[in-house]
C-alpha cells in the first residue's frame, strides 16, 4: 500500500510500541516493553479478540529493526506463537510504499480459522496503517 | 411537514437514474430523494461536532459518530433532540412513520416493520471504514435488523472522491463493484444478508462527508 506520509515519521510512530494500543484501545488491552537492548524489543501483549474466535489472550514478540525502516516481530509465546511479521518502508516520491509479509503460525488448536485469520490480519494491518499515516501528517 | 414534502418519492421510487441491483445482494443508490429546500435545511443545521459526538473503537474504522436525542447505540425511538433544528427532528420523526417504513419496503423488497437504530457520521480526512459485513455468522431468523440505509449531506462533493460507501463482494477492498460518486443530497440501500460486505475508501483530501446511517428491522 502507498501512503502520503513520510516513512521516517511511520517509522517512528510503529516502533513506539507502548503507545500502539492507542490504535486498538479495544482489542489491545496491554502493550508493554518487558526487555529491551541494542538488537532487539521485546513487547508483552494482552489481547481481545471477538470476530473470528471469541478469547482474551497475553503473547510476547520480540522486535527487530533489521535496516533503514525495516521491522520484524516475531511472536514468541502465545496461539500465535511462531508467526512472523515483516513491514519495510520505502521512499517512493513524495510517499511511502509499505510491503507488509505476514507468516501466521498457530497452535493446532486454531488452524482451522487460519485463513480466517489471514483475512483479518489483512484488514486489520491496513486499518492500523491508514491511522499511522493520518497520526503521521499531523 | 409531511414526509411527502420531505421526501422526493417520485426519484426514490421511480427515477431511471438510480441503480437498483440484486447481486452479490440486493442494494441501491438513489440520487436527491430529499427536495432540495428541505435538503438545504438539514445541510445548514447538520450538527455541529461537540461532546455529543464520540470516535468509535473499531480498528478497522474510523469516524466521528453522535446519536440522535435518548437514542441507545443499538435502538432508537421516537422522540425530540431539543438539541437539533427543528427540520432535524422532523426528518427523524419521519423515519418512525408507517408510510416511510412501507415505501422503504417497496423500494428494498423486504418487509419491514419499524426502525432499528440511527446515527449521524462525520466522515473527514483520514477516517475510512474497512470492509464488513453485519451479519456474517447469524442465521436471518437472528439478524438485528433487514436494511441498512446511509444518506449523505456533502455539499460540493468532488466526483469520484473516496468517502461514500462502497459495495464489494469480500472482506478484500479490491472487489469494489460499486460506489457513489455523488453524496450531495443522495442515499444508499442495501438489505442484510452473510455476504453484504461494504466500506469506505480512506479519506486522503481536506473533505468532509456529514451523513446518517440508520437501519430498519
Amino acid at each position: 500500500m502507498i501512503l502520503p506520509a513520510e516513512p521516517q515519521k511511520i517509522f517512528e510512530i510503529i516502533t513506539d510500541y507502548e503507545n500502539i494500543i492507542r490504535f486498538f484501545p479495544t482489542q489491545l488491552k496491554k502493550m508493554q516493553i518487558i526487555n529491551k537492548n541494542e538488537n532487539d524489543t521485546v513487547t508483552e501483549e494482552t489481547i481481545s479478540i471477538s470476530s473470528v474466535i471469541k478469547k482474551n489472550f497475553t503473547q510476547q514478540t520480540r522486535h527487530k529493526i533489521l535496516g533503514d525502516f525495516i521491522r520484524e516481530s516475531l511472536i514468541i509465546s502465545g496461539p500465535l506463537k511462531g508467526t512472523i511479521l515483516r513491514i519495510q518502508l520505502q521512499k517512493e516520491n513524495n510517499s511511502t510504499n509499505i510491503s507488509i509479509n505476514a507468516d501466521i503460525k498457530t497452535s493446532l488448536k486454531y488452524r482451522i480459522v487460519v485463513p480466517l485469520i489471514k483475512k483479518e490480519y489483512k484488514n486489520i494491518l491496513k486499518a492500523f496503517f491508514y491511522k499511522v499515516n493520518t497520526l503521521a501528517l499531523q | 411537514m409531511s414526509l411527502s414534502t420531505i421526501f422526493n418519492w417520485e426519484k426514490i421510487l421511480n427515477n431511471s437514474e438510480n441503480i437498483k441491483k440484486e447481486k452479490p445482494f440486493p442494494f441501491g443508490f438513489v440520487k436527491k430523494p430529499i427536495f432540495n429546500y428541505f435538503y438545504e435545511k438539514l445541510v445548514a443545521t447538520y450538527p455541529k461536532v461537540d461532546n455529543k459526538w464520540y470516535i468509535p473503537t473499531d480498528m478497522s474504522r474510523s469516524a466521528q459518530k453522535r446519536l440522535f436525542g435518548n437514542d441507545a447505540k443499538k435502538s432508537c425511538f421516537d422522540h425530540e433532540d431539543p438539541t437539533l433544528s427543528k427540520e432535524w427532528n422532523e426528518f427523524r420523526h419521519s423515519l418512525f412513520t408507517n408510510e416511510f417504513i412501507g415505501k422503504i419496503s417497496q423500494l428494498t423488497g423486504v418487509k419491514l416493520s419499524g426502525m432499528r437504530h440511527f446515527v449521524f457520521i462525520l466522515n473527514k480526512k483520514g477516517d475510512f471504514n474497512m470492509p464488513h459485513a453485519h451479519h456474517t455468522s447469524v442465521t436471518p431468523e437472528h439478524y438485528e435488523y433487514k436494511v441498512t440505509i446511509l444518506m449523505y449531506f456533502a455539499k460540493g462533493w468532488k466526483k469520484g472522491d473516496p468517502g461514500g460507501t462502497y459495495i464489494c463482494e469480500n472482506e478484500d477492498q479490491s472487489s469494489i463493484i460499486f460506489e457513489p460518486d455523488d453524496l450531495d443530497n443522495s442515499m444508499i440501500w442495501f438489505t442484510e444478508t452473510p455476504i453484504s460486505w461494504h466500506g469506505s475508501r480512506y479519506i486522503t483530501k481536506d473533505v468532509i462527508r456529514p451523513s446518517i446511517q440508520f437501519t430498519l428491522q
